[in-house]
């Protein structure tokens, strides 16, 4: 029943875009058919998953044999997946709706059939690499992921910047699968079938265990968008259609989060220094990105860095939890794993929020810089505070949301600090410190974006005539302001099924009952939302009584000059000015100025990019060295036939040579 | 069960009455040692209470961001004055991992000063609010630092334990060292989220300010109370939090505890204004070299624990 369901579901969504293809491209039919179809889908998903959770002991699976050499067509459920399902049902629901208003097909003729089509199989594939059970299905439906994907970057196949991106993504992709297949290649060789997630033998310090990581951690991370193999993520996060960045930011990320998660959990003791190497590269890669998220004067750019980012704190959890295992400390592994578990359903929730404001703010203003953008709170007041909380929400700030998994993740890594005596990974702890510090840069990043365009001014006149979204696009962004506040105030909702999900995952976790220590102080916690909520209520109510003295509204103050203009407004360049270049060593500014000379100078301007140092600076350059070197042994091979008769020659020769040493 | 009645009382007492108390005593000392008289002791109340009777000038250009500023800033730092344990008695609100919800208080605290600065489109706020974030980036990482000394040290993630587990040990059983570097680092740190002299100087709205004053600016009426008030919390809560790390002998008798606790705090203030009449304000390029150096203190007190 479960099974059926999930498969109905799956079969719902990879179709909800077919109708519409089967359509004139003046109909408008086809979208309002894909939308019932994906939320119909979510619903029979959403019910398998209750039901799962609600009535069934074990873990529901269907197996079924096929027509090909290898595998069979085997699928299951269980809590670990029922968290990785909610968002993609939930947020590819909520993602066709807010399509409606966003990418409607009276407006794109062309490629809103393409989109629809794509979007429907991406949430199908998404679904079934959760629930599969056997590896040559999970790298079937893998690989529908990574074209579906490529194909909603790409969607307005006539802009440049979205094709480079697409492509990108698509070596990227095709990289990821390629580490895969050998990762499950080994896993034939260690357990002899292709059944998931099998659970492998101890002797995981073999060089075949390591293997086995190695290859999960570089082809999921490619996904998942760990650093330095983030180097698709930032330009298709900001040349596909906004709600298509945010379905596969919020959710897309998570598959490859998923595998890691998976693939770390195949052994019971698993060495040290693989949960060690997670949390170095958690860290690294949330204080790398949130960097460069700072500098960018894209917002969509920016919002995608800060995915990035997200997913190092979800790494960082994630190790703590491999230590956890490794050392023997359940405490870890609860708060570690849990924490991750939690912030990618928190992620879920405010960076599809975050997206879909960045598309009213595109839909409204036609650019996506930064700088050009201000004042825009008071033409869209309702986006503006939906982008305020969810400000709010990805910058951890209580008492919302992203407050929850950052203090479970912080709560764990102090943790360590405490070790008994013989455990010598106290300075582990040190990771507090560095995601601190990421996270006030988040701080400063958001402040930067949300100031720049809500606040102030207008800049631009495109800034000065937008327009609020319409209905359709507002209210997905209302049920995600929604669950960004209702995991916040009362996150025991989903400690449940969080513990029943860190128990597939190690089921030695629960040995002491270190769940119930770490629940206590959330009931204290929420109960400390629930007044602050009261307070700032209360407070907003006595602020917002006082009214300003009657009279027109003066303008803010200009410091004694009579004729401020918005150009003189602090920029958001300016505004990370000092920190963007404290950390030039990394960021690798690409600075444009013409020199003013002389008492009456030309006209002068100055530009400043912050390009993705790994691909821009590291990865395309090498890569053109690699064609040009190329290009120097292309004329070798278009000789003519004199020539290649002096290459069978020479080649005789050696091996003439070689046969006779 | 009384006692810890009469400690609450006291704490929420102290914590809503006292604070401007410490502004009016660190105007006094700066004042005293410029040769000059200066204004009452209880200037600051009279300055709160003349404010909130005024009316408020709004920009056209705020939104509901603007109102919303001062007052988040304050039930923040109100909410983290009910998580530190002021001296020897327990804190109101405590559990596993206070520590964290009071950095992301004021945290929150940080991200609506700044951006109820930037909502009025002033040039010169907007580079207060652009200071504000980019020196929490490092006086946050000192501050959680200092922390884990104490985490480390006691054994426990919530505030009302590890503060003051110190002050409940016997000084043999201390890392004084330790302490040492952490509680310079700390004083550091409370100097710069307070804006203090020699980060930032509160003595002017203008020329000489460049951080919390600039940010404010536009801000007046009851709105400006809120502001001045909630900053005064801020150094109070900052001011009880690091007291713990330079911890007398508690005493038995709990009255004598809060006038030793009252002692200090008052002794907090002058240090302050000492600090301020003797120190130049840096020039704002070396500040974060000043905070680099509060980290490093802090962490070299956390890595002298691991051995």
């Amino acid at each position: 029943m479960v099974m059926d369901l999930i498969i109905l579901a799956t079969l719902l969504a990879a179709g909800s875009g077919v109708p519409g293809v089967l359509m004139s491209r003046r109909s408008s039919a086809g979208e309002w058919i894909a939308v019932a179809m994906i939320v119909t889908a979510s619903l029979a998903a959403l019910a398998a998953m209750g039901r799962q959770l609600a009535f069934a002991a074990a873990p529901a699976g269907l197996s079924e044999p096929w027509a090909l050499p290898w595998g069979r067509f085997a699928i299951g459920l269980n809590a670990m997946g029922v968290v990785f399902l909610i968002p993609i049902v939930c947020i590819s629901s909520l993602g066709a709706i807010y399509g409606l208003a966003y990418w409607p097909q009276a407006h794109h003729r062309r490629n809103g059939r393409k989109l629809r089509l794509c979007w429907g199989l991406l949430t199908a594939a998404m679904m079934l690499i959760v629930v599969a059970r056997d590896a040559v299905l999970f790298l079937m439906v893998w690989e529908v992921m990574g074209l579906a994907t490529f194909f909603l970057i790409t969607t307005k196949d006539e802009d440049a910047g979205a094709t480079d991106s697409g492509w990108i993504y698509l070596v990227a992709a095709h990289l990821s699968a390629l580490a895969l297949m050998g990762m499950f290649a080994l896993l034939r060789v260690a357990t002899g079938s292709f059944a998931l997630w099998p659970v492998l033998p101890t002797s995981s310090s073999s060089v075949l265990a390591a293997g086995i990581f190695i290859l999960g951690v570089v082809g999921f991370g490619l996904k998942a968008g760990f650093m330095p193999l983030h180097v698709w993520l930032p330009g298709a996060h900001a040349n596909a259609p906004s709600h298509v960045s945010a379905f596969l930011s919020g959710v897309g990320l998570a598959m490859g989060v998923f595998g890691v998660v998976m693939v770390s959990a195949q052994w019971a003791m698993p060495p040290i220094w693989w949960g060690v190497l997670l949390l170095v590269i958690g860290t690294a890669t949330s204080l790398g990105s949130i960097i460069f998220a700072l500098a960018q004067s894209d917002y969509k750019r920016l919002l995608a860095y800060s995915s990035v980012e997200n997913i190092g704190i979800v790494l960082m959890g994630i190790g703590l939890a491999v230590v956890g295992r490794a050392v023997g400390q359940p405490l870890w592994i609860f708060l570690g794993l849990g924490g991750a578990l939690l912030h990618i359903l928190n992620h879920s929730l405010f960076k599809p929020l975050l997206f879909m404001g960045a598309g009213n703010m595109l839909h409204a203003t036609g650019t996506r810089e930064i700088e050009v953008l201000g004042g825009l709170a008071h033409r869209m007041p309702r986006t503006a505070g939906l982008m305020a909380l969810g400000s709010a929400a990805i910058c951890g700030l209580p008492p919302l949301n992203g407050f929850i998994s950052e203090w479970m993740i912080y709560l764990g890594l102090f943790n360590c600090a405490l070790v008994p005596a013989g455990i010598r990974l106290a300075w582990l702890a040190l990771a507090a410190p560095a995601l601190a510090v990421a996270g006030t840069m988040a701080l400063a990043g958001f402040v930067k974006l949300f100031g720049a365009t809500f606040l102030g001014l207008p800049r631009s006149s495109q800034a000065a005539e937008a327009h609020e979204a319409g209905v359709l696009a507002i209210a997905p962004m209302w049920v995600l302001a929604f669950g960004c506040v209702v995991l916040g105030l009362a996150p025991a909702l989903v400690m449940g099924l969080l513990e029943r999900a860190i128990a597939r995952w190690d089921a030695a976790a629960f040995v002491p009952q270190p769940a119930l220590a770490a629940v206590e102080p959330l009931q204290k916690l929420s109960l400390i939302f629930g007044g602050l909520t009261a307070a700032l209520l209360l407070g907003a109510w006595l602020v917002y009584r006082v009214r300003p003295r009657p009279g027109a509204a003066p303008a803010t103050w200009g410091c004694g000059y009579g004729a401020p203009t918005s150009r003189m407004q602090f920029g958001a360049g300016s505004f990370v000015r000092m920190l963007t270049d404290a950390y030039r060593a990394i960021l690798l500014p690409h600075r444009r100025s013409v020199k003013v000379q002389g008492f009456a100078p030309e006209t002068a301007s100055a530009s400043v990019e912050f390009p993705d140092t790994v691909l821009d600076r590291g990865l395309l350059p090498g890569f053109r060295m690699v064609a040009r070197l190329a290009g120097r042994v292309r004329p070798l091979q278009s000789q003519p036939v004199g020539g290649y008769l002096l290459y069978v020659l020479v080649a005789l020769l050696v091996l003439l040579a070689i046969a006779a040493c | 069960m009384a006692l810890s009645l009469i400690n609450m009382v006291m704490h929420l007492v102290l914590l809503a009455a006292a604070p401007p108390l410490m502004l009016g005593l660190i105007q006094r000392t700066k004042a005293l040692l410029a040769g000059r008289k200066g204004p009452p002791l209880l200037q600051p109340y009279y300055d709160l209470y003349k404010l909130l009777r005024k009316g408020i000038v709004l920009s056209k250009t705020a939104t509901w961001i603007f109102r919303a500023g001062p007052m988040v800033t304050l039930v923040a730092v109100l909410l983290g004055g009910l998580l530190v344990p002021f001296g020897t008695s327990a804190a109101p609100l405590h559990f596993q991992g206070d520590v964290i919800l009071l950095i992301y208080v004021l945290a929150l605290a940080r991200f609506f000063t700044s951006l109820a600065a930037l909502d009025t489109g002033s040039s010169f706020e907007g580079m207060g609010a652009a200071r504000e974030v980019t020196f929490a980036c490092l006086s946050e990482a000192a501050l959680m630092l200092g922390l884990l000394v104490l985490i480390k040290f006691s054994g426990s993630l919530s505030l009302n334990t590890m503060l003051r587990a110190p002050a409940m040990h016997a000084f043999a059983m201390l890392p004084v060292a330790s302490l040492m570097l952490a509680a310079v680092g700390m004083f550091i740190v409370l100097l710069a989220e307070n804006a203090r002299i020699p980060v930032d100087d509160p003595a002017t709205h203008l020329e000489l300010t460049m951080i919390h004053e600039v940010m404010v600016l536009d801000h007046s009426g009851p709105l400006l109370a809120l502001v001045n008030y909630g900053a005064a919390v801020k150094l109070f809560v900052f001011a009880a939090l690091f007291l713990h790390f330079v911890p007398p002998v508690p005493s038995a008798s709990p009255a004598l505890n809060w006038a030793v606790f009252a002692a200090e705090m008052l002794g907090v203030a002058v240090a302050i204004g000492l600090v301020e009449s003797l120190m130049a304000r840096l020039r704002l390029t070396h500040v974060p070299t000043l905070l680099v150096a509060a980290s490093l203190l802090c962490g070299f007190g956390f890595i002298l624990m691991l051995r």
